[in-house]
């Protein structure tokens, strides 16, 4: 089997692994934001809702949460009523990697949340902005420009996160790689499999200089 | 003519009394210099003057209103906010935001001018304190000196009945704090009306009309700076004083 012959086939999955990553992660970062914005309230039953789903999604395999998405989750759905039977595997796919990694994004937001000093609030409120106001202009763009390297970190585990999602047979990069082992019966394997760690690699190294970019222009520090 | 008053001003924090029946009247073009020691509750009296803390008790009064500080709508409070600006001892700039930004976004979301209108009054204000040139520096790329004179700049820009300042020369080197102390003294001959927590007792006696000496949360004694500072009668701010220029 020629080397282009691997890659095309590979690649052929890279659209399902890049919807899934992006998707996932921006679904991801939305939970990680409302699970900062709960640890930060005052009352103690929105805090142990954030402390007790930080703690589950961190500690629980995302490969279990998958298994969980796909194959639970549309049982539980069907108690209330709906039926996801026909609902595709991309959505519980996403749904998955989102509620397992959510715990992580609601952590990295409200560490960096922390790190903005108490003097941007007060000068903020000093010149007479609202509340909305001082949290849009602000404070959370200073909140996404510290939690950068860190959201950088978590995009990459991400990607290799997302190669999981062939257990629930969706034909991402991953899965086509399994498949065309077994379809060679085996023989080039060790070829495809490194022909696949190439392509996560370069994948990451664009990904990383994208970030780079972004960083470089946004740093204000 | 009374522009401030401020009666029975009082703030605690867990049971413990930091403001304490605080009462004080300053006309317009007045400039207050609080001294007192640290701790005594000079920053958190600025601060309960325009809510950034808020007060237990008391009540304000400026431009024919009158504030119930223990009841303050959040109307009233970006109300006060547009009369009463603030510069901070560690300058409080926005990191996210260039010299020029820091001065337009109070403008814009404070007191909801168009962004041109804006601009217009931020490169005034910086042409006034002499930073037109670095308008496009973030703060981070700011001496300490020049991160306070955009902080005297964005409160400027507001155009406020009173300015408050919280030490603004004390976390700059001594080189740099002439300049600011410059600024400050220009708006005091413009007539700006302000109220400055400050340990340069020097610079007190330079800007201010009238001086108060704070401790334990109440005001000791006010007067002229004749009064407070060359000539006090009080054995305390003696005391105060002498500590102060031997630390000099």
């Amino acid at each position: 089997m020629s080397l282009s012959e691997i890659i095309k086939n590979l690649l052929s999955g890279l659209p399902n692994t890049l919807f899934i990553l992006v998707t996932s992660f921006i679904i991801s970062s939305i939970i990680g934001l409302f699970v900062m914005w709960l640890s930060l309230q005052k009352d103690k039953i929105s805090k142990a809702i954030a402390k007790i789903y930080t703690g589950l999604s961190r500690g629980t395999p995302p490969l279990l949460v998958l298994l969980l998405s796909y194959y639970e989750f549309p049982r539980l759905l069907g108690f209330v009523g709906i039926d996801a039977n026909d609902w595709s595997k991309n959505f519980f796919a996403i749904f998955g990697l989102a509620i397992g990694f959510g715990g992580y994004m609601g952590e990295l937001f409200r560490s960096a949340y922390n790190d903005i000093d108490d003097s941007q609030f007060d000068a903020a409120y000093a010149v007479g902005m609202n509340k909305r106001d001082v949290l849009k202009v602000i404070i959370i763009p200073q909140m996404f420009t510290i939690a950068l390297p860190n959201i950088q970190t978590m995009f990459l585990s991400f990607l290799k996160a997302s190669s999981l999602v062939y257990v629930i047979g969706i034909a991402d990069m991953y899965r086509n790689a399994t498949t065309l082992a077994n379809v060679s019966q085996g023989v080039y394997q060790l070829k495809i499999f490194i022909v696949l760690g190439l392509l996560y690699w370069v994948i990451t190294l664009v990904f990383e200089f994208l970030f780079n970019l972004y960083i470089k222009k946004h740093n204000y520090s | 003519m009374t522009l401030l008053k401020i009666d029975h001003l009082k703030k605690s924090f867990n049971k413990k009394t930091i403001l304490e029946d605080v009462n004080l009247e300053i006309n317009k073009g007045d400039v207050i210099a609080v001294i007192g020691p640290s701790g005594s509750g000079k920053t958190t009296f600025l601060k309960n003057i325009n809510l950034l803390e808020h007060p237990d008790s008391g009540t304000l009064s400026i431009e024919d209103k009158k504030l119930d500080l223990s009841h303050v709508s959040t109307q009233d409070e970006l109300w006060l906010r547009r009369h009463i600006a603030m510069v901070f001892q560690n300058y409080a700039l926005f990191k996210n935001k260039t010299a020029f930004e820091n001065i337009t976004t109070g403008l814009i979301y404070g007191k909801h001018l168009d962004k041109k209108e804006a601009a217009k009054i931020a490169e005034e204000e910086l042409k006034q304190v002499n930073m037109l040139d670095k308008k496009d520096f973030y703060p981070s790329q700011l001496s300490g000196g020049q991160q306070q004179r955009i902080g005297i700049a964005r409160a400027t820009a507001l155009k406020p009945s009173v300015i408050l300042f919280d030490e603004p020369t004390s976390a700059l080197d001594p080189e740099l704090v002439g300049t600011v102390v410059d600024d400050i003294d220009q708006l005091a001959k413009n007539g700006q009306t302000m109220i400055v927590v400050t340990h340069l007792i020097s610079f007190a006696k330079r800007i201010a009309n009238k001086v108060i000496f704070f401790e334990d949360g109440e005001i000791l004694s006010a007067g002229t700076p004749e009064e407070i500072i060359d000539n006090p009668k009080n054995d305390r701010i003696k005391k105060f004083l002498e500590a102060v220029s031997r630390d000099k």
